[in-house]
């Protein structure tokens, strides 16, 4: 705690250096109230309760500056000024402070670099930039450090705070700023805005002293990984608390854009580390910040508010290919696919029949929370290109899948029918799901069952041979004639209608004739067999008639 | 001068040596521009400015400069270039090598040798190296060389390997840069308190570069060294709060 000057040389403390044997001028700064030195091995003090000594190193050994916890100086800079600032008239500037215990703030130091017969107004402000007290104005009195007192303010300092130091004269007096390893915990007020500076801390300093009884505060600290994350991912904020605790309750709250929040739990790990990973449900500018209770050793705190920018994401829609890509009408295929980042989401399915000049929503699907998505289709007839698609939302912007193609065929089916060893083919046609087909010779009837979506047109092309079943024929559709046409070949008749689906359709085709149990083969042997017998007959009785004339 | 808006500053001092170059390198914008053009193009930029500081609290510092110094050239391997105000280094089809020498005995004989950076002016680089070019300080423990004499049929051999190397990227010229060379003067010092420093480029057989700095004529070296001749101890610098009761804290 605290810095130690060596001989010109700013040490952070703990610390160690290589010195050479002889005696060096050493101060104490920073850190606690100095109370005194302590010395081990070949180093010695000249003045033990001098904050500022002479040591002397006749050997390896230690030099321990020992202070009162009790009162706390916070100080950013090393002491060293290298370089001033000087402001117009209202503007200021101010460092942050983040105690280390609940305390009073009993003084704030500044440190003066010239100019300094002119009063500037001292401002204390809380996490917010929001005044604790009234401005009160002082002037100082030389060069150096300059203390204002606080004591009788009571102000009691718990979360972070700032001091601030408000110009009262155009560019007077002159506040000294150190270079050297900044902390980024200087400001600057503009008149509108404040603006971190980088690149130097102010000397600006502040004393607290503790409350009781004393507990420190088990300071915890919250950085998201990222500061610029893009809609649908998400973010990771990590910390931990110092002193370690394991397993203590950590409060991550995240301020939306509008300031509302979100609230997560989680809790410390071995090593008194914490991780929470959150999606951002909004673009803007977020904050992220993190406490916690305390315990029986340890006051909770609450971390720095950090930010992170949300930007509105790209997004990837993904359909899998079909498989198979072509498919007999009345089938059913499977859409599936997935959507990137991984969210809820409507999904609306699109087809095009005309190569993607004109699309056609189909269905709209729930993605789940993995951003998984499917639905079973059976598509009409036809040449379909097939994408998915979602509109969005309000971190992410939406997308599109890749064309995917898919064929759906009409069902083309052909029925052997053996009668007296004799092979008749049926082929039926179809924009339909084919079923239960017969032939009844009894009834003349050839039957069967389409099965299409309703409120369809359905078509039927049926051909067989006329020898199988000869017409005129009457057609009927759930006892319904439909919208018939028919063309008949020599031998072949086809039979063509048409049909409104409502949804299983029984097809009935009645014939006149249907062809005899009778083979057509044995007619004509039976009269050739009479003929060759009467004129068997006929040649033995001109025999007969020969030898009775001879 | 005092400006409107922001923080306006009055700069005390400046504390580096290499804060200086930088200052100077952009004084000079638009040469500045034309020497990042042209080694981006060469691929041979440079320079990222450090500065030695003491490591050991309460040691002495003493800066010497050569005695002798050149530079020897293969390609033309009987001249002498001892008075020349520039020390030429090359990689090339040929090489060149710049020898640089310096006394020692000026120290007490019974120093402790802390630290030691040698400091050369770069005023003019380039190269071919994929990642920029690297330039070697290599220890050399024949000191029978001569300034007036030295050239690159006659020139000593040094140590394979650099002691120190130094890539160059990006540099704004003249460039003052260091190699820190502590192990090669610590052991000249306890030789015949002469050393010998060779410079050259480290760079393999298919990259080339070219380099030269000022010579001693022009007073571009020198040898920076930090020596006790006391003891040198460790020292643990702590802070500690008072015990006062079971309840108070350790921060």
């Amino acid at each position: 705690m605290g810095n130690l000057n060596f001989e010109s040389n700013i040490f952070t403390l703990p610390n160690s250096a290589l010195v050479v044997n002889g005696s060096y001028e050493a101060e104490y700064e920073g850190g606690y109230k100095f109370l005194q030195w302590e010395t081990e091995g070949g180093v010695s003090v000249s003045n033990s309760t001098a904050q500022k000594t002479n040591v002397t190193v006749t050997d390896s050994g230690k030099l321990r500056a020992v202070g009162s916890a009790e009162v706390m100086q916070y100080s950013y800079d090393d002491s060293a000024e290298e370089s001033s600032t000087f402001q117009k008239a209202g503007k200021m500037v101010a460092v942050r402070f983040t105690p280390l215990f609940l305390g009073n703030l009993t003084k704030a130091r500044f440190y003066i670099s010239s100019d300094y017969n002119y009063a500037f107004n001292v401002r204390v402000m809380d996490e917010n930039l929001s005044d604790i007290i009234a401005p009160f104005a002082q002037t100082p009195s030389s060069t150096g450090w300059f203390e204002v007192d606080f004591s009788a303010y009571n102000v009691s300092v718990r979360e972070d705070f700032y001091i601030a130091m408000e110009w009262l004269t155009d560019y007077y007096p002159c506040l000294g700023e150190d270079e050297s390893s900044p902390d980024e915990r200087s400001f600057d007020w503009n008149g509108t805005a404040w603006k971190i500076r980088s690149y130097e801390d102010y000397m600006i300093r502040a004393v607290v002293e503790s409350e009781v009884p004393l507990r420190p505060i088990g300071i915890i600290s919250c950085t998201p990984l990222s500061s610029y994350i893009s809609g649908g991912r998400n973010v990771t904020v990590s910390g931990s608390i110092t002193p370690l605790r394991v397993g203590a309750e950590v409060d991550v709250t995240y301020i939306r854009p509008g300031e509302s929040m979100v609230v997560r739990k989680t809790l410390t790990n071995a090593t008194g580390e914490y991780t929470d990973t959150f999606m951002p449900d909004k673009v803007g500018e977020w904050k992220v910040k993190a406490s916690w209770a305390g315990d029986e050793d340890y006051e909770g705190s609450t971390s720095y508010p950090e930010e992170f920018t949300v930007s509105k994401g790209t997004s990837s829609i993904y359909l899998f290919y079909f498989y198979p890509s072509t498919i007999t009408i009345g089938s059913s295929i499977n859409l599936t696919g997935y959507l990137l980042p991984q969210r809820f989401a409507t999904v609306n399915l699109e087809y095009s029949l005309d190569e993607g000049g004109t699309w056609i929503t189909f269905a709209s699907v729930n993605t789940t929370s993995d951003g998984d998505y499917s639905y079973v289709w059976t598509p009409t007839l036809g040449n379909y290109k097939v994408r998915a698609s979602w509109e969005g939302d309000e971190v992410c912007e939406g997308s599109t899948s890749w064309e995917r193609s898919l064929t759906v065929e009409e069902t083309e089916e052909t029925f052997r029918i053996y009668v007296d060893y004799r092979a008749f083919d049926i082929t039926v046609k179809c924009n339909s799901t084919l079923s239960d087909f017969s032939f009844n010779d009894t009834k003349m009837m050839i039957s069967f069952q389409l099965t299409g979506i309703s409120e369809t047109v359905g078509y039927c092309n049926v051909s067989f041979p006329k020898e199988l079943l000869g017409g005129p024929y009457r057609i009927r559709i759930n006892d319904s004639p439909p919208d018939t046409s028919s063309e008949a070949s020599n031998d072949k008749m086809c039979l063509y209608f048409t049909f409104n689906f409502n949804s299983t359709c029984n097809v009935e085709i009645i014939g006149e004739t249907v062809i005899p149990e009778f083979p057509n083969i044995v007619l004509p042997l039976f009269m050739v067999a009479t003929l060759f017998a009467i004129i068997l007959q006929k040649m033995k009785r001109n025999l007969r008639l020969l030898s009775w004339l001879n | 001068m005092v400006e409107e808006t922001g923080t306006a500053k009055r700069k005390f001092y400046i504390k580096k040596r290499t804060r200086y170059i930088v200052v100077i390198a952009m004084s000079k914008l638009s040469s500045w521009l034309i020497t990042i053009i042209f080694f981006s193009v060469f691929a041979n930029i440079v320079f990222i400015p450090s500065v030695s500081s003491k490591k050991v609290i309460g040691s002495d510092t003493v800066t010497l400069y050569p005695i002798a110094d050149s530079y020897v050239n293969e390609s033309s391997p009987d001249t002498n270039y001892g008075n020349y105000t520039w020390l030429g280094i090359e990689c090339n089809s040929y090489h060149r090598y710049a020898y640089i020498m310096f006394d020692l005995s000026s120290l007490p004989p019974d120093a402790t040798i802390i630290d030691a950076n040698l400091w050369l002016t770069l005023t003019s680089i380039g190269g071919t190296g994929e990642w920029g070019v690297h330039i070697g300080a290599h220890y050399c423990s024949n000191n029978s060389w001569n300034e007036t004499e030295i050239t690159w049929n006659n020139k000593p051999d040094f140590e394979p390997n650099p002691t120190m190397s130094r890539v160059f990227w990006i540099v704004f010229l003249p460039s003052t840069d260091w190699w820190n060379i502590t192990a090669d003067v610590q052991t000249a010092f306890s030789l015949d308190k002469k050393l010998t420093e060779v410079m050259m480029f480290e760079e393999p057989q298919t990259y080339s570069g070219y380099a030269s700095f000022r010579s001693r004529e022009v007073s571009g070296v020198e040898l920076e060294i930090e020596y006790t001749t006391r003891p040198i101890y460790t020292v643990q610098f702590e802070s500690t709060k008072i015990q006062k009761s079971p309840q108070t804290w350790a921060i």
